[in-house]
């Protein structure tokens, strides 16, 4: 009878957690993203040092220059978010898919709306940066907005997702105070801290199947 | 609020019927689909089971459309909220037994 006890609290909380927490996000999402990270960063390093595509200069009130840099910064942007986005998106479902449950659910769905609100509002806020000509806050920005959307979905998924985002918001702060470090805060923190936890999360979620 | 104990672990006796309510505990409302995919139930056994609660007056059933689509969806109500309390209580008392 007790026996029995244990079992059936064992299911309540399992039943309780699937029905409020997103799990089957895949360590192989976050590798993903972490390279895309690296490789976004490699690009920008390559741009800042070559004096023709300087990133500093994007503040500088030449127009010719601003116009056609940031024709490069943000295909660059879009193209590293939608080749990221789409990645980190596969293997996740293809998870999904393996453990058998449909990814989309009113949780995920209440998931995708909660974590898209802050980072419609940083997208904005760093078109705004390009028309006061202080493009160098995009990439601190996108920082602080990208961990504030991990905070806010904190509670529907697995808990590691929590330390991402105080990491990426603290290197988002340190970024914007240490203006000539960004990209290399932006690499550790969109590159590095993904591949890292990416690993971290697929040995302790997905290594076993 | 005085509780039936007969009725209450009559209900509770079904590991379906807890999954459902530990699901409605911790969510405002779940759709029968939620529900259906949670639980890896099909249609047929899943509806007998919220029949069950229904008459039971644990939960609440709220009928609504998304689209054209039929959305039914299904909450908690105090007493089963309660019912399911003092269910979880009992359980941790069997436990406490045992040790």
């Amino acid at each position: 009878m007790s026996n029995k006890a244990i079992e059936d609290l064992a299911q309540i909380k399992t039943m309780m957690e699937r029905s409020t927490k997103f799990l089957s996000l895949s360590g192989w999402s976050g590798i993903w993203v972490g390279l895309c990270g690296l490789i976004a960063s490699g690009i920008l390093y390559i741009w800042q040092t070559n004096s023709l595509y300087s990133y500093q200069d994007l503040t500088l009130n030449d127009p010719y220059q601003t116009t056609y840099n940031a024709f490069n910064l943000l295909s660059l942007a879009l193209i590293t978010f939608i080749v990221a986005v789409t990645g980190g998106f596969y293997f996740t479902i293809v998870k999904t898919q393996k453990q058998g449950k449909q990814f989309i659910n009113s949780l995920t769905k209440r998931l995708l709306i909660r974590f898209s609100l802050p980072l419609v509002v940083g997208g904005i806020l760093c078109l705004l940066w390009y028309k006061y000509n202080l493009l160098s806050f995009a990439l601190p920005t996108t920082l602080i907005f990208y961990g504030l959307a991990l905070y806010t979905v904190q509670e529907d998924t697995v808990k590691e997702v929590k330390i991402i985002a105080l990491l990426q918001l603290l290197l988002g702060l340190v970024s914007f105070y240490f203006i000539d470090y960004t990209l290399l805060c932006w690499a550790i923190g969109f590159g590095l801290i993904h591949l890292l936890y990416g690993i971290i999360l697929w040995n302790k979620y997905d290594k076993q199947n | 609020m005085k509780f039936d104990l007969d009725k209450l672990n009559k209900v509770f006796d079904n590991r379906i019927r807890v999954g459902i309510m530990s699901g409605l505990m911790v969510n405002e409302s779940l759709s029968f689909n939620d529900l259906k995919e949670y639980l890896s139930l099909t249609d047929g056994n899943l509806a007998s089971h919220l029949k069950n609660l229904e008459e039971s007056q644990y939960i609440t059933v709220t009928k609504g459309f998304i689209g054209r689509k039929t959305n039914t969806t299904y909450s908690a109500t105090e007493e089963g909220k309660m019912a399911f309390k003092q269910h979880l209580t009992y359980l941790e008392n069997l436990i406490k037994e045992l040790k």
